[in-house]
């Protein structure tokens, strides 16, 4: 672990530059963009939305992350906590803990770990590297996720103007929440844009985002100039968005932007609810959140009758 | 489903439906027809209980009426013998005659068998039994007892009881078929007899008398299946019916001597050729080699003629494949697509019907491999997805652009490597030309590191396998003497079993002579010797390894926890071994969080690069006792299961009796980054170099192939690992629950078939060991 505890999300590198916050880095991504790509998930994100599946990287702080499952009691963990932070396996004191990684060093089943990690744009790249033939052979690349990547922009920029120059193909995912001075930031070294359009009603997106989609819509408008091309991805949760007018909102919206290659129906997934309790994290949402097949059915032909090329993801 | 077409009077299709029906995309999942389904449905059923304890009488009796003829002379009359007295197995219902039931893991010549023997029970050997073959060698060789030679020999017998190598003799051959369909058993005996005109040696003629008398006995055979067949047709049960067994005995009429006529003679004379070399000698891993390669001109011509269509054709290779199913764990083979003499690809409808037969049964046998280059064309790629996705494990997919200049530096003419075919699990071979004993050895390498740290003593039997410099652990002073100490006892055991394999093959080639399989294999006739006696145009040997990766993992862990941390002693760290690391968990914790291979770490990698480059240091410049020259193999069947069960605690934190790793794979579940991570490992060692094969296993849940973009993603990963010299690939789709479910409860699972290492099985049948490690392997799912 580089930083101090408790450090913000954009540290200061050795000659000045920002460090990132990394969550972790997933190599074969064939989801976030096209081909085959390395994400880099950042950690910190502005945004609360209920049906988050990276909890991990809503906080912008490293964490301690604990899974019970993967726990076999024992105890070294406590043994090996100098500040008294875990008084039993697993039962973690946040306010006391120092975040050390002592006691996930010791954890020999991997119940514990830190996530969260500052890094150099440099040693990341490092990593991100040696997929590379995997990227020149599908057309893929690089994708920074998050969490919110444009949080940290300075440090995205960075990254990806290394990338740039190494003639890696670059992507980033982002809920577009940020002023249009990050974007600007990231622009000259950035091939495609994944825009979440998670709500199309602003009433509906501050209550289940925390904040107001008209700054999404702007920055999409604002993008038109700059040649960058667009993905929207739209996350499909029973319940929250799962109506006509939302479609129809946002296919309408799609469809005059005139900047949108292509859009992503994702079907609600219960992947991310398990690690809500490894982070002492509550899972506000309940009931039946998965999208019925018909209304899959009926999202899609709602954007392909605009003229939308679409794909759904179950 | 397409349309089924009915037979008209003469038992022909009636040629009414598509040649191909997916030329230019788009695949289809044909359904069986009705005929086939019963014989699926009763295809256990249908054999002969009596029929191993007859040939065991048959041929102890024949070898002692003609005690004075000479060996192969022998085995030719029993054979000859076995043949007339054999009872010919046809059902009123079958589309293609021929029967052989689970002959398997014997050898040749007359094996004792209990007369109350049933295949159906399986089979009374194990495959790690090599003691028989032992005191045929050193009554062979003569070696006094207590001589250094006898007692090498020996302690083979212990080291492949308990997995310190693996072997298996003989077998993993491929008939010429496209030689014995193109002149027919009549013009190959005439050439035989040609051969027997040319001044030559004694011996020479007396072999070529034996192989003729064999294939002379297969004729006769292949008629009484005539006879057999007509007779059946006069008690028909339909016209149908009727009309398929005149058929059967008109097609078993022509092929008894002539070449095949039509498509339908062509499979029908293949699969009787194989029951025939079963007959002979219970070889195992007979392969059948190019099949829609050289069946397609049958599917060709008759097409043109009008005779048939794809849906009849495909039929008949249902029926075909049916023959192969009942004959559980033989490894046979069938090799499709690939490239042809111009180097391009090629991918026929016999190639889809194949492909298709595989998905409509879900059987484990026949074993089928895909010969793959980038520039498969995409409907094709579909067809191989569609497969993929039964969860079978089929196709794996070889790199042609890997193999065949391996196979030419191995000593194969470029057309006969441009030819080459896949035999066994995943080894390869020439087509019809090549006897390459390609599971003569397996050294278990993680097991080298055990000998050393437990002074040259097997922790799980006791047994002593004498290392060549038995040292004081602690007198070690840094890692490079260490690592030069364990290059050098790797050497020696590679070298031990290499020895003794040699012997095994000389002491084989004169005593289990097989005079009808090489008749059937180039240059055997005319060389007037038998196919393990040097006989083959090809006379090849193999050196395999397993456990790479738990090795490469043991190596950095030892450098770590010894010599640059500190933590324990050499000695201290054997004695934690012993125990299984009870009482040192906290240890554990910290050898287990050093790299681990599979990872893309260059140094925990550069182990297994290097232990493959001391593999072909030991091998590439020697050439064996028949004249031929030697395989790397990176594979390991099943034995990784089987070897760790025999192998104790390792270095790398793997407690004892846990699985090794799965050929050219990391060690199970210690892959954490994914599918390009591995590959990128992988492709470190000089796997390019690998002449007999190689495995790396990747396992996808079934819910990931099913978008089109992640096919897509699969064909790129494929290709850039195939682009830097990777050999082999093969996907288990098949999710986790499934698995553990079906260890829960097998009934309902029994048909679950998953592919295990060079082979699919079906998962029940597997030990729990096997089973284990699967369901540990990582998944790459999650995406």
């Amino acid at each position: 672990m580089t930083g101090s505890d408790r450090q913000g999300a954009e540290g200061d590198g050795a000659a000045g530059a920002p460090l990132g916050l990394v969550s972790h880095i997933q190599k074969f991504s064939v989801d976030d963009g096209p081909g085959i790509r390395t994400t880099v998930f950042l950690k910190g994100c502005n945004l609360s939305c209920l049906w988050c599946h990276n909890p991990e990287c809503i906080d912008r702080h490293r964490e301690l992350q604990f899974v019970a499952s993967l726990c076999v009691s024992c105890g070294r963990c406590a043994a090996a906590c100098p500040t008294g932070a875990l008084p039993a396996p697993g039962r973690i004191e946040r306010e006391a803990c120092s975040l050390c990684g002592a006691c996930a060093a010791a954890c020999g089943s991997k119940a514990l770990k830190i996530s969260g990690e500052h890094m150099p744009a440099g040693s990341v790249v490092e990593r991100l590297i040696r997929d590379r033939p995997f990227f020149d052979e599908s057309g893929g690349g690089v994708t920074v996720s998050g969490g919110e990547a444009l949080l940290q922009a300075d440090f995205v920029r960075g990254l990806l103007m290394e990338l740039k120059g190494l003639g890696v193909h670059t992507a980033v995912d982002t809920a577009a929440c940020v002023p249009f001075s990050s974007f600007e930031k990231v622009l000259p070294y950035t091939d495609i844009f994944l825009i979440d359009i998670k709500l199309f009603d602003d009433g509906l997106h501050r209550r289940y985002t925390g904040a107001s989609n008209r700054q999404v819509f702007e920055n999409i408008r604002r993008l038109k100039g700059s040649g960058c091309r667009i993905h929207i991805r739209t996350p499909l949760i029973n319940g929250v968005n799962c109506a006509d007018s939302e479609m129809e909102g946002i296919a309408g919206f799609v469809a005059d932007s005139g900047n949108i290659d292509l859009v992503e129906l994702l079907a609600y997934h219960s992947y991310g609810e398990g690690k809500y309790p490894s982070l002492d994290r509550e899972y506000l949402l309940s009931g039946d959140l998965k999208p019925s097949a018909e209304f899959l059915r009926r999202a899609e032909a709602v954007f392909r009758a605009k003229g939308i090329e679409t794909t759904v993801q179950e | 489903m397409g349309a089924v077409l009915g037979l008209n009077a003469a038992g022909a299709a009636v040629p009414a439906g598509p040649f191909w029906p997916y030329e230019g995309g788009g695949t289809r999942d044909v359904g069986m027809t009705a005929r086939i389904r019963a014989l699926h449905e009763t295809k256990h059923d249908f054999y002969d209980r009596g029929e191993i304890p007859l040939r065991d009488r048959v041929y102890r009796e024949s070898f002692k009426r003609n005690a004075g003829d000479s060996l192969a002379m022998k085995c030719a009359k029993a054979f000859e013998e076995f043949l007339s007295a054999k009872r010919i197995l046809l059902r009123k219902d079958d589309i293609l005659a021929g029967y052989a039931y689970k002959y398997t893991y014997a050898t040749t010549c007359p094996k004792s068998f209990p007369e109350d023997f049933d295949p159906a029970n399986g089979v009374p050997f194990g495959i790690n039994d090599a003691s028989g073959e032992i005191e045929d060698a050193l009554r062979y060789f003569g070696y006094a007892d207590g001589s250094a030679e006898s007692e090498r020999l020996k302690l083979f017998v212990p080291a492949v009881r308990f997995w310190m190598y693996k072997h298996v003799p003989a077998g993993h051959v491929i008939a010429d078929h496209p030689r014995i369909l193109a002149k027919g058993y009549g013009a190959l005996q005439a050439e035989a007899e040609a051969e027997l005109e040319r001044p030559r040696p004694e011996a020479e003629k007396d072999y070529i008398r034996a192989a003729l008398i064999s294939a002379r006995a297969v004729s006769r055979y292949i008629l009484r299946y005539s006879e057999a067949a007509g007779e059946l047709a006069r008690k028909a049960a339909s016209p149908q019916q009727r009309a398929q067994l005149e058929k059967i005995a008109e097609a078993t009429a022509n092929v008894a001597y002539g070449p095949a006529g039509s498509f339908f003679e062509a499979v029908q004379l293949v699969w009787l050729t194989y029951e025939a070399i079963y007959a002979e000698g219970m070889q195992n891993c007979i392969s059948a080699g190019r099949l829609d390669r050289y069946l397609y001109p049958y599917y060709e011509r008759d097409y043109e003629l009008g005779l048939i269509d794809y849906y009849g054709a495909a039929e008949t290779i249902d029926a075909f494949w049916l023959k192969f199913a009942v004959s559980q764990h033989t490894f046979q083979n069938i090799t499709l697509g690939g490239l042809d003499e111009n180097g391009e690809y090629t991918a026929n409808p016999v190639t889809y019907m194949a492909l298709q037969a595989t998905r409509k049964f879900k059987d484990e046998q026949p074993l089928i491999s895909l010969r793959y280059a980038d520039s498969v064309k995409d409907d094709f790629w579909e067809e191989i997805v569609a497969t993929l996705l039964t969860g079978t494990g089929f196709p794996p997919l070889f790199n042609d652009r890997v193999f065949i200049p391996a196979k030419e530096r191995q000593g194969l003419s470029h057309d006969d490597a441009v030819d080459y075919a896949i035999v066994g699990c995943v080894e390869m071979t020439g087509m019809g030309n090549d006897y390459s004993d390609t599971e003569a050895l397996r050294l278990n390498i993680p097991l080298v590191l055990e000998l050393m740290l437990n002074g040259g003593v097997q922790r799980a039997s006791g047994v002593r396998f004498p290392l060549k410099n038995a040292r004081d652990l602690d007198s070690i002073g840094d890692f490079d003497e260490f690592y030069d100490w364990f290059r050098d006892e790797l050497r020696h055991y590679f070298l031990s079993g290499i020895e003794t394999a040699e012997a095994i093959q000389a002491m084989w080639g004169k005593l289990y002579p097989s005079p009808f399989l090489s008749f059937t294999v180039n240059d055997c006739v005319k060389k007037g010797r038998d196919l393990a006696d040097g006989g083959a145009v090809y006379n090849n040997s193999t050196l395999n390894g397993g456990g790479f990766a738990n090795a490469a993992n043991s190596l950095i862990a030892i450098r770590r926890a010894v010599f640059d941390e500190g933590l324990v002693t050499l000695g201290e760290f054997g004695e934690i071994l012993g125990k299984n690391y009870e009482g040192h968990e906290d240890f554990r914790a910290a050898v287990l969080s050093y790299p681990k291979y599979g990872n893309d770490d260059d140094d925990v990698d550069q182990y297994v690069a290097d232990i493959v480059d001391l593999m072909h240091g030991l091998v590439d410049d020697r050439v064996n006792s028949r004249g031929g020259r030697y395989g790397i193999g990176i594979y390991t069947v099943s034995d990784h299961a089987e070897m760790g069960v025999h192998t104790g605690a390792l270095p790398d934190g793997r407690l004892a009796g846990i699985s090794l790793a799965n050929g050219s794979g990391p060690s199970q579940g210690t892959d954490v980054d994914g599918p390009t991570a591995v590959i990128n490992s992988v492709v470190k060692a000089k796997a390019g170099a690998v002449a007999n094969g190689q495995v790396l296993d990747l396992k996808f849940n079934p819910s990931f192939l099913k978008k089109k973009s992640h096919q897509a993603a699969l064909r790129h990963l494929v290709n850039s690992y195939f682009r830097r010299g990777g050999g082999q690939i093969q996907f288990n789709i098949i999710g986790r629950e499934t698995l553990v479910a079906a260890q829960n409860d097998p009934v309902s699972y029994r048909d679950l078939v998953v592919r295990v290492s060079g082979f699919s099985a079906h998962f029940c049948n597997l030990s729990r060991a096997t089973q284990d490690e699967i369901i540990a392997r990582t998944e790459h799912d999650r995406l």
